[in-house]
């Protein structure tokens, strides 16, 4: 139930535009949640199954709107974010076009590493553990297992692969139509009594009270103009990585400096896991070949997983990382075509043209260009005709089997989300990014994949030759063009609300609660104090649960 | 041999500072060629190209010839090929183990395997 303080009345709304509300409506409820993707969804539907009145604020419609969406325009200053293409702004989030990747973060990723500055989670994984079996129920998800010994059990896996150094894990998919919140979750949103959904409702401002740490209300506006207020005893932010800093930033007549941010840290230690192709696998000969598809093999999961579709990928070992002192990597490994064929090499030296970064071997490249015209000649027409992609493949093969790297990011106060002195459609300052990786994030990866390198030619499967980018790629360079065009965060946006022990190192504590509010709390990867290498959304799932049961608690 | 080779030899052999197995190549090199033809079959790369690469950069990485030559003389006294072939890959299988390798042209190899191809480019 929500009384509007505009009609003066009690409606029972479960799903609704806010554009329909009067104007200068007030709603109230117990627990207040500003976003309806992963977590926010995640957390009403917990909260469906108690007494408590919850309202869920969606900037966004039911389906995808250009006017929202360009809510999220962000100019990058560093590695690319692009947060417009990246995020999607409406009911279910970004869920609406995420591939359903999922695996937990390990042990490890928790722990201060001593060599990994401002690592180390104020929780430990076993806070986390007894959250990931709901996080895989939302998911449409079974077995909460993906070990190596899953793999070995279910997928053909191979023991020769499971070393001091490396070893395998699953990635688990999660099936349509749990994968998409949006639709998936419509029909029940609809019936559940105590949770409404507004949508078209922008929250652009959280009011605190400073004197009491309280948060007293937030302020709501439609791209149309329509203007509201919603009160609550508790408020959630789940807006998504890179939204919830927004609006704290955004946040600004109680603290100038932004909600939460009076130690400088929303918007901070901003992360993403880099993506990029760095290297292939030659196989020996034709048995090594089969004994290297377990490495790069895809399957289904048995009835007690859901039949979950897995893909196994490799991950340096708790222990090579402490004797390393390496970050925690992963890869994956997949068939393609070459790398550095004269299709590949054409497309990556006109991504680079176009971002006018032209690589030190420029003259280099040109002649192997030139000295493979024929074959870039039969390739452009087909590229025109079919695509780029589908080009290469068809005429450079698919046999090559290419290591695709999916790098932790060590926390870095430098790499950021803060405002720009422009507005968007709501009168918000808008953001930029400046997605910064360090020396030790370029070391670490040129490591492992010597270390990859090592272990197969120790298990006499073949060699491993680097591409010729990842072969230059040079540790001490910072420049943006240091790294491969082709390189992509994943669209995993983590960190910039970091969960931390104390202030001066964080915005949230163990519970989600942002430092110096009372109930003011913050859902979703935002929180991340360190990125791992897995995809990010089973773990904020069940951080969500984990903060349901905190709410419900208190 | 013939004169331009021979300069070749010299100075790659100057580089690397092994004249004693210089000397005891030449003597064997119909042997070693063979031998180092063999093991190059196996081995995905143009094995020839990567050892001239390695003796351009050996001022900067530590060579050690004398093993080279101990590990063919090992390697000789296999008159199988196979075996031949299977000795050598787990020596570099056990050099990966320890970590003894080098990445050259982008390529992860053992050390064993890159002094073999800094020899069979020294030979030709």
């Amino acid at each position: 139930m929500l009384r509007h303080e505009g009609s003066n009345r009690l409606t029972q709304i479960m799903l609704n535009d806010f554009d329909l509300l009067p104007n200068n409506s007030e709603v109230t409820a117990d627990i207040c949640i500003v976003g309806a993707g992963a977590a926010g969804l995640a957390l009403a539907k917990r909260f469906s199954q108690t007494g408590l009145q919850v309202l869920v604020l969606e900037g966004g419609g039911l389906t995808y709107e250009g006017s929202s969406q360009n809510l999220y325009k962000a100019k990058d200053q560093g590695l690319p974010v692009q947060a417009d293409v990246s995020r999607l702004r409406f009911f279910g989030g970004t869920t609406n076009h995420w591939q359903g990747q999922c695996t937990p973060l390990l042990p490890i990723d928790f722990e201060q590493r001593a060599w990994v500055a401002d690592s180390g989670w104020p929780i430990a994984y076993d806070d986390l553990a007894p959250y990931y079996p709901m996080a895989q129920d939302i998911l449409g998800l079974g077995t909460f297992d993906y070990s190596e010994k899953a793999w070995l059990e279910h997928m053909d896996g191979s023991s020769e692969f499971i070393t001091e150094t490396f070893k395998p894990f699953l990635v688990q998919l999660a099936p349509s139509p749990n994968l998409r919140f949006g639709p998936h979750l419509k029909e029940e949103v609809e019936a559940w009594d105590n949770v409404n959904v507004l949508y078209h409702a922008n929250v652009v401002n959280v009011q605190a009270n400073k004197e009491s740490g309280d948060i007293e209300f937030v302020d709501i506006k439609s791209t149309e103009g329509n203007l509201g207020r919603a009160t609550a005893g508790k408020f959630v932010l789940a807006c998504g990585g890179i939204g919830n800093c927004h609006l704290m930033l955004n946040s600004n007549s109680a603290y100038s400096g932004g909600l939460g941010n009076e130690t400088d840290n929303v918007g901070r230690y901003f992360m993403q896991h880099p993506h990029v192709d760095i290297a292939e696998i030659i196989p020996q000969g034709t048995d090594e070949r089969e004994r290297l598809r377990k490495i790069s093999a895809a399957g289904t999961l048995p009835e007690e997983y859901n039949e979950a579709v897995a893909q196994v990928c490799m991950r340096l070992t708790a222990d090579e990382q402490k004797r390393s002192q390496l970050l925690n990597h992963a890869f994956f490994c997949h068939s393609g075509a070459p790398l550095d064929s004269p299709a590949q090499t054409l497309i990556d030296l006109a991504k680079r043209v176009k971002n006018r970064q032209l690589p030190d071997d420029f003259w280099e490249q040109l002649k192997y260009l030139l000295k493979n015209i024929g074959e870039l000649a039969k390739f452009v027409p087909v590229a025109i005709k079919k695509g780029v992609d589908p080009a290469i493949k068809e005429l450079s093969g698919t046999d090559s089997i290419l290591i695709q790297a999916r790098m932790e990011h060590s926390p870095n106060k430098h790499s950021r989300l803060y405002l720009s002195d422009s507005t968007d459609a709501l009168g918000m300052r808008t953001l930029e990014t400046d997605w910064v990786l360090t020396k030790q994030d370029r070391q670490s990866i040129k490591l492992m994949a010597e270390k990859f390198g090592e272990e197969i030619g120790r298990l006499e499967l073949g060699r491993v030759r680097f591409s010729k980018w990842f072969f230059s790629f040079d540790p001490d360079d910072e420049s943006t063009s240091n790294w491969h065009p082709g390189m992509w965060g994943g669209f995993h946006h983590m960190g910039g609300t970091r969960m931390s022990d104390r202030p001066e190192t964080g915005v949230v504590d163990k519970d989600c609660r942002v430092f110096g509010t009372n109930n003011l709390y913050i859902a979703g990867s935002s929180v991340f104090a360190t990125s791992g290498n897995a995809n990010p959304t089973l773990t904020l799932l069940a951080l969500s649960y984990r903060l349901a049961d905190h709410l419900l608690e208190g | 041999m013939n004169r331009r080779r021979f300069i070749y030899c010299l100075s790659g052999l100057l580089a690397l500072s092994v004249w004693p197995l210089q000397r005891a190549l030449l003597r064997r090199e119909p042997e070693l060629k063979d031998l180092l033809a063999n093991l190059a079959g196996t081995l995905p790369y143009d094995s020839t190209a990567i050892g001239a690469l390695f003796i351009q950069q050996a001022k900067n990485i530590p060579i050690e010839m004398s093993r080279v030559e101990a590990d063919l003389a090992v390697l000789a006294r296999f008159e199988n090929t196979e075996q031949q072939r299977k000795h050598f890959s787990q020596l570099c299988a056990s050099e990966f183990a320890r970590g003894e390798t080098t990445v050259i042209d982008g390529w992860v190899l053992s050390n064993t395997e890159l002094r073999c191809c800094a020899m069979k480019a020294l030979i030709g």
